[in-house]
């Protein structure tokens, strides 16, 4: 076995064996199963870093199995699966020590890290995915890990969201199966590349690729929470706090954002999707998402309902990236693959502090909260006014490239809608901060007991994410940033286009 | 000089490593410090010394120090530059943020913490990036730091009143922030380019909505008439040397951003550039009279600002209609920067000195000090007020008859009348505060120094009033405003007096009510009023955490009653799912066993 193919399996199993490992032990073993979560989610960064290197060097590495003929088993490391592995192992890392600071005397930590553990693998599974096939199977996968985490308060509220949960990804799963077969059956097996593959059959098969891509967008968009399939997501909120951080910013929503870009990029391509009329649909679907998920954000009192609207709306910004069908809206979609994650997690961080801190979840009940937690407060401040889109913070170069591609290719209604967008945004973050800075309390919060102003488990991650939704966007330019990758994957994407064209037509 | 060349980078770029460190240097002073300044140990220290971080910014003002310096890693290619417009922005700006600087201590209640250190230090860095940025993003990230800074320093006081004027500035930069963000990247996807020079003359290419979306976006910053109601609240709200700073510079940054981005000079926009000239004369008049109506120096302050805005729209708008009439628009406009930004400083500053100071001698030297800094707004003769006037008329030939003799020979001569009404009212409203000797009985702040305020502040009043008057001859040479011979003239001196006359006249015949009429924030008061109820019927009891359940879900648990079922089955067995996920984990290390198997 050569180095290249042990990569991806490696990546896999620095979560999948702490998971076996995790759910063998026994509930009072905290240490053990500390450390070896940590040990992993450390391993796979560094693992990342390999990789990352790797690739920019301009090395492959491809596991291909055979499960059936005709049907591979694919994990393959390349440029777009990078940016999202990459902020997949990075916030891992942060949620895994979030969460041993948020989760400490709780009842079922063992099945916790267990799954948590195994809800990485099939994340890590949906990235390297190298076919429909693959992807398939871990996001069947990360459903099913998924769901022990979100009911894992066990009490009717967290059943009733699991079930709704379970439901709509379930559904959501099958009708990908369904798109997974026809496409098998019309055009054989396809692998996703970059610049799309589907070229070649564009004009035998129009029909049925249509048929497909709407199946293949249901299906993801599910997860995606794209209206209106959105309706788990609201509700899936009674998980803990490090769940919900991870369900929003990398794992479920943000796998559901990443297939449909997949299958735009990778299985379509651009211009295949373009000239199939998708991008048309598929952008206005996003642009409804993003208003009226940012505008059910605004009246939503609790802390993490009002974040969850919140993250509709704004994953829906990849989806719109994407359908927008230029280079400079595609890196704008890319990049808010990764600031989306940072900006997000930074806020679900918060929330969950100041409930466990404080015991507060409503944002009314915020007052005083930056006079009691001025460190949290502060990098919820950094995260919300990123997500408004305020300069020179991450989210600000999402919005920019969005606009700027979508007036270049004569949308000239895309720059219009994020700056209604960022109105909206506006509208719910803004109280947040306003609430937690200046309101003053009922009666003063009780000083915390410890040093700090909150657990360093709880303070740390919040603060480095913070600390990269700031450096996201003031060192944009600077290489290996977000922006630098994304336009590298943008490059590449146009390239991998030019070059099926010239293979499709010889 | 033509407009292109003042509204971008100057063409002969001097590379030279000291002119690139004192570029960096002006904008990374003040951001550091503001950085820092989060420790409250460190905030109490620097609060003494605020004046410090401008100076650099002071010394770009030379002739000397115009060139470029490119930071690719910053941003998205981050390149600062000065140039001949931004050179005498930067002075007044860099004085006028020294004077507000030396007048904290002394004016601001809570100065040594860090809400108020940091604010002002990051709207400093702002304001300069502002000046300073020569392509969109840095230009834009300036100013919304400028524009979340400036929310702080209002809300600084933390009363009903400053959060109501917060919330209200707010509402209203967002909702700039968002036309600009559109304006912008239309602008830039038609220029093809992210440097400010280019993205000016991209839109003068073709008419384009891009250019109606800035002259909003900016009017709603620089408070131009309908877009103004934030100001009157805000600047109010604020301590004095933040008031003094928000109605000096952060109001003129707006201004920057059309004169730097709007395509005058390049294309003639007959409804665009319209649409500013009635809005800035409504402005001049209207804001006057509400102005007049009030009863706080610094409400009447605030409005006289929105009222001065008024004449820079109608230059702007004159350069839009009438490409001919762009490079003495830009100039005048430029000129205008300075002289408001001086004067209305020195009247804010005036007004908390004023509060704190119940003697008599400093009184009257005061008092004299606002009434020239008055004048100066006003247009009397010898006054920067007098050239901008002067430009205006140039600018407002150049439409051409009937409108354009008009405006040139009775409307802009007629703005000194109101502006004379509104400023002679403060000035009597100030002197009859000195009278009654009430201490803190005039501004929106406590001041801490209440047994006459420091020498610190005197001399910060001192500084923006000296800039006032000198300021304008020192720069006139670099601007393109009327030659000094022409403001000699005896005519001239008649022209100039004979609207101050009206004013005042006015001003004197008029019974002025003893209470404010017309609420401070007008427009806004009713709008509030509205969106309160709304509120109310919103939050009614019971309605306020309310996720409704989604009606696609609904559907789904009424038809897939199936799927229900094995969900609940699920969780029936949910002690036991510790069990089958060990399963399932084992099950899939298995796969992964097979596949290095296959491949060794």
């Amino acid at each position: 076995m050569t180095g290249e193919a042990a990569l991806p399996l490696l990546l896999l199993a620095t979560s999948l064996l702490p998971a076996v490992v995790v759910l063998a032990l026994p509930e009072h073993r905290a240490l053990a199963r500390n450390v070896l979560t940590l040990f992993g989610a450390i391993s796979k960064v560094a693992l990342m870093a390999v990789a990352l290197l790797g690739v920019a060097q301009g090395l492959t590495f491809e596991l291909r199995y055979a499960v059936l003929p005709d049907l591979d088993l694919v994990l393959r490391v390349e440029e777009i699966p990078l940016l999202f592995l990459t902020l997949s192992a990075l916030l891992w890392l942060l949620t895994t020590v979030y969460a041993i600071g948020y989760l400490r005397g709780d009842a079922h930590q063992a099945r916790f890290f267990g799954f948590f553990n195994l809800s990485v693998a099939a994340t890590m599974g949906v990235g390297l995915a190298g076919n429909l096939f693959t992807f398939l199977v871990f996001f069947e996968l990360l459903t099913l890990s998924t769901y022990p985490l979100v009911v894992h308060k066990g009490d009717t509220k967290a059943l009733a969201g699991g079930r709704a949960y379970l439901a709509y990804a379930v559904a959501g799963g099958s009708t990908l199966f369904l798109a997974a077969v026809w496409l098998h059956v019309s055009v054989g097996p396809v692998e996703l590349v970059s610049g799309g593959v589907l070229a070649d059959h564009a004009d035998a098969h129009a029909a049925t690729l249509r048929g497909v891509f709407a199946l293949l967008v249901a299906g993801m968009g599910v997860k995606a929470a794209l209206m209106p399939l959105h309706g788990w997501l609201p509700r899936a909120m009674v998980a803990p706090a490090p769940v919900s951080a991870l369900l929003h910013a990398v794992a479920v929503v943000k796998a559901g954002a990443y297939g449909i870009v997949r299958v735009v990029v990778d299985l379509y391509g651009l211009d295949t999707a373009e000239d199939l009329g998708l991008l048309g649909p598929l952008a206005a679907l996003a642009a409804i998402t993003l208003l009226v998920g940012s505008a059910r954000a605004i009246g939503a009192d609790g802390l993490k309902a009002r974040l969850a609207y919140s993250t509709i709306g704004q994953v829906a910004l990849v989806t719109l990236g994407v359908a927008l069908g230029g280079v400079v809206a595609l890196v704008g979609g890319l990049v808010h693959l990764v600031h989306q994650g940072i900006m997000k997690v930074t806020l679900f961080y918060f929330a969950g502090s100041v409930e466990q801190e404080l015991g507060v979840s409503r944002v009314s009940e915020l007052a005083g909260v930056g006079r009691r937690m001025p460190v949290a407060m502060g990098g919820a401040t950094v995260a919300g006014l990123a997500m408004i889109g305020v300069p020179p913070l991450a989210g600000f170069v999402t919005k920019w490239h969005l606009a700027l591609g979508g007036a270049q290719d004569g949308a000239w209604w895309a720059p219009v809608l994020l700056g209604a967008s960022t109105l909206l945004t506006a509208a719910y973050v803004l109280p947040i901060l306003h609430t937690g800075w200046f309101a003053t309390p009922a009666q003063a919060w009780q000083a915390s007991a410890r040093r700090w102003e909150a657990a360093p488990t709880l303070l740390v991650p919040l603060v480095a994410t913070a600390a990269l939704t700031l450096g996201a966007g003031l060192l944009a330019g600077a290489p290996f940033s977000p922006l630098s990758w994304a336009e590298l994957v943008a490059e590449a994407v146009l390239v991998g286009e030019q070059g099926a064209e010239v293979g499709g037509r010889p | 000089m033509t407009a292109p060349d003042l509204a971008g980078v100057s063409a002969t770029v001097l590379s030279a490593a000291p002119l690139s460190a004192a570029v960096i240097v002006a904008v990374a002073l003040p951001l550091a410090g503001a950085v820092v300044a989060v420790a409250p140990r460190v905030a109490a220290r620097l609060a003494g010394w605020l004046w410090v971080a401008p100076l650099p910014a002071l010394a770009l003002a030379i002739p000397q120090a115009t060139g470029a310096v490119d930071l690719p890693w910053l941003l998205l290619e981050t390149r600062l530059a000065n140039d001949d417009l931004a050179r005498p922005l930067l002075a007044m700006t860099a004085v006028v943020w020294v004077a507000a600087g030396l007048a904290a201590p002394g004016l601001v209640a809570d100065v040594g913490r860090p809400r108020f250190v940091v604010a002002f230090l990051a709207a400093l860095a702002g304001n300069l990036t502002v000046l300073l940025a020569a392509d969109l993003v840095t230009f834009y990230a300036g100013f919304a730091v400028l524009t979340y800074a400036g929310y702080a320093l209002v809300a600084q006081e933390r009363t009903a009143t400053a959060w109501h004027a917060a919330r209200a500035y707010l509402a209203f930069a967002v909702l700039g922030e968002a036309l600009l963000l559109a304006g912008l990247a239309l602008a830039a996807a038609q220029a093809d380019s992210l440097a400010l020079a280019d993205v000016a003359a991209g839109l003068g290419a073709s008419p384009h909505p891009a250019a109606g979306l800035l002259l909003a976006g900016f009017g709603v910053k620089a408070g131009l008439l309908g877009l103004h109601s934030w100001l009157p609240l805000a600047h109010p709200a604020a301590p004095v040397p933040a008031s003094a700073v928000l109605s000096g510079c952060l109001i003129k940054a707006g201004v920057v951003g059309w004169v730097r981005l709007l395509p005058l000079g390049e294309i003639a926009m007959p409804v665009l550039g319209g649409i500013a000239m009635t809005l800035g004369l409504l402005g001049v008049f209207v804001a006057a009279v509400l102005g007049a109506l009030q009863h706080e120096p610094k409400t009447m302050l605030a409005y006289s600002s929105v009222s001065q805005i008024g004449l820079v729209a109608l230059a702007v708008g004159a350069g839009a209609a009438v490409p001919e009439a762009a490079v003495v628009a830009t100039g005048t406009a430029a000129l205008f920067v300075v002289v408001h930004g001086f004067a209305k400083a020195t009247l804010f500053l005036g007004t908390g000195v004023a509060a704190s100071e119940g003697r008599r001698r400093p009184g009257r030297v005061l008092l004299a000090g606002q009434a020239v800094a008055a004048l100066v707004l006003a247009g009397a003769p010898l006054g920067g007020g007098m050239l901008v006037k002067e430009g205006l008329k140039e600018a407002t030939r150049t439409l051409g008859p009937p409108l354009g003799t008009e405006l040139e020979q009775l409307v802009v001569p007629g703005t000194g009348a109101a502006t004379a009404l509104l400023l002679g009212r403060v000035v009597l409203l100030l002197a009859a505060k000195q009278r009654t000797a009430g201490a803190g009985a005039g501004g929106g702040s406590a001041a801490p120094g209440a047994g006459g305020a420091s020498a610190r502040v005197w001399s910060a009043w001192g500084l923006v009033l000296a800039g006032a008057v000198a300021a304008p001859w020192l720069l006139l040479p670099r601007t393109t405003a009327p030659a000094p011979t022409d403001v000699l003239a005896f005519g001239a001196w008649v022209e100039a007096l004979w609207p101050l006359a009206i004013g005042l006249g006015t001003l004197a015949v008029v019974r002025w009510p003893a209470r404010a009429v017309v609420p401070a924030g007008d427009l806004l008061v009713p709008l509030g009023a509205a969106a309160r109820r709304a509120g109310a019927a919103r939050h009614g009891p019971g309605a306020v955490h309310s996720v409704r359940a989604p009606r696609l879900a609904a559907m789904s648990r009424h038809a897939g009653r199936t799927v229900t079922h094995a969900v609940d089955v699920g969780e029936a067995l949910l002690g036991a799912w510790r069990r089958t996920g060990l399963v399932a984990a084992v099950l899939l290390l298995t796969l992964l066993a097979a596949l290095v198997a296959a491949r060794l």
